[in-house]
């Protein structure tokens, strides 16, 4: 059976249709995949683990018709490594977590996936233990940008970002305690779903704030990131946080467009401390969807600081056995982090929780006013690798502490948000914008980014 | 604002209450991280909470 689709570029769903209708087979598709991450993984360092054997046998037994043909029949995809993978160790970017036994089972949402056809070609690079903006990794290595190597890509899912980017795969999973989906997706070109917290089951994640930790994907089309967001869905009493909701299927819903819905540009905090073409982008996507509203998200500043502090105490906790332990075996910059955060007096995180309700209050109120908030996802495009200091309204500002500036007033009560990326005529490396709902509504932010797709605003190209 | 002695007291107190082996980290970069966290304790602070309020449900029985 012959190649009749560019497999490295194509969406998901046409993967899917080929590999469902015969068109292609399965086997062809992986192949295809795993040559393309032998030839670009040395450069861009996105995977860690490649599950060769696992994802020809997948495809055997998809072409065979021993496995299923759903909504991803054959469409390749790997995830960061604090997925259980079975048989891999969930190594959550970590020296120490090596040590571990091999996973024995998959996580709840790569079962999922894996149910639904996906194709699973590996693990993937991160910030250790996810606590990081930047990509960088003194173990594993550096994720590279695809569009750029000599720049970052982000973090904590960077080798996400980098295996969709390059079109290693077609879609990736990540996972986001304060922007560790959508700040990747805007320094690699990409759309990235953070769903509600609650929606997917962490079940098989390794955690670092389980208070803030949510799963998401990454993908090249919005209408990717529904398909793969639709087949993770799902109950699962093995975690604890998922909401006691059913699946909301999003895809069908995406051609409603984004007629209708008000939306409005975030001001104040949303306006400050970014570079100009981050305000840009979110005004050619206003522009776009004919928004012309102002609304103040409030207190955001205060907002981000509780996030702040929630993260550092309780990821400090969450570790402090092996912060005991084996201190030397941590990348130094992490380990000071956690060091501090346990020292975090009690009264000050029960404030920071209680500012999280407030500050919930407060939000649920803004969106019985509007449908929808859009800001920027980043206050630059993607620094160069190892960058420590971006330029800012004429001053240097550290570049790890800055990434998340606007991501993490948005994950701090768990509101459904998705990167949309722009690419500025002239330069060669994008700049997302983020698009943020009330709480359950992923559908709203998915036909918001498939009709800025469809206008041509926001576009995702494999890098060349 | 708390002072660099105070913090660098509270960092050794702490370490040592916690059974931290700072001495295996960096005593500089940790106190940095102290007051950074110390500003943001401060921002948090500058919202009015009632006394009364809720902190996020973190449990549900």
């Amino acid at each position: 059976m012959s190649l009749t689709l560019d497999v490295l570029r194509a969406a998901a769903r046409d993967i899917a249709a080929a590999v469902s209708s015969g068109q292609m087979s399965a086997r062809a598709v992986t192949a295809a995949a795993l040559g393309h991450v032998d030839a670009r993984n040395p450069q861009l360092n996105a995977f860690t683990d490649i599950t060769r054997a696992r994802a020809l046998a997948k495809a055997a037994a998809i072409d065979a018709g021993h496995a299923p043909r759903g909504a991803l029949a054959g469409v390749p995809y790997a995830v960061k490594n604090l997925y259980d993978v079975a048989g891999v160790v969930t190594r959550a970017g970590s020296k120490i977590n090596r040590d571990n036994a091999a996973a024995a089972t998959d996580a709840f949402v790569v079962e999922k996936l894996e149910a639904a056809g996906a194709v699973l070609l590996g693990a993937l690079d991160m910030d250790e233990y996810a606590y990081g903006f930047t990509g960088e990794n003194v173990h594993d290595g550096d994720s590279r940008n695809p569009h750029d190597p000599r720049h970052m890509t982000g973090g904590s899912s960077g080798g996400s970002a980098g295996a969709v980017a390059s079109g290693m795969v077609a879609f990736a999973l990540g996972s986001d305690t304060n922007g560790s989906i959508r700040v990747p997706a805007s320094l690699c070109g990409l759309f990235g779903l953070k769903p509600t917290y609650g929606r997917l089951s962490r079940r098989g994640v390794f955690p670092f704030v389980a208070s803030l930790d949510h799963v998401g994907v990454l993908a090249r089309s919005a209408g990717d990131l529904a398909l793969a967001y639709d087949a993770m869905q799902g109950r699962d009493s093995g975690d604890p946080a998922q909401a006691a909701r059913e699946a909301e299927h999003v895809l069908p819903l995406l051609s409603q467009g984004a007629t209708g819905l008000r939306i409005a540009v975030a001001g104040d905090y949303f306006r400050r401390s970014g570079r100009p073409e981050c305000f840009a982008a979110v005004d050619a996507v206003a522009a776009a969807l004919g928004a012309t509203r102002d609304v103040v998200v409030p207190s955001a500043a205060a907002a981000r600081a509780a996030a702040f502090v929630i993260t550092a105490a309780e990821g400090a906790a969450f570790h402090l056995s092996r912060l005991r332990q084996r201190p030397q075996d941590f990348d130094a910059a992490v380990r000071d982090r956690l060091f501090a955060g346990a020292m975090i007096p009690a009264e000050a995180v029960l404030r920071a929780q209680k500012l999280r309700a407030w500050f919930r209050g407060r939000i649920n109120a803004l969106f019985e006013e509007v449908d929808i908030v859009l800001t920027p996802a980043t206050p630059c495009r993607a620094p160069l690798s190892g960058q420590k200091t971006i330029e800012i309204d004429g001053a240097d500002v550290p570049v790890r502490a800055n990434l998340g500036l606007y991501t993490q007033p948005i994950s701090f009560i768990g509101l459904p948000a998705l990167t949309v990326p722009l690419w500025t005529p002239g330069e060669h490396l994008p700049i997302g914008v983020q698009i943020i709902g009330p709480p359950w509504r992923e559908d709203l932010i998915l036909r918001v980014a498939h009709e800025l797709e469809r206008k041509g605003v926001a576009h995702a190209p494999v890098a060349p | 604002m708390i002072d660099d002695a105070s913090l660098a007291a509270w960092c050794d107190a702490m370490a040592a209450l916690l059974d931290l082996p700072i001495e295996r980290g960096d005593r500089a970069e940790i106190l940095a991280n102290l007051r950074l966290i110390a500003r943001q304790i401060g921002l948090v602070g500058d919202v009015a909470l009632d006394d009364l309020a809720e902190p996020a449900p973190v449990f549900r029985a």
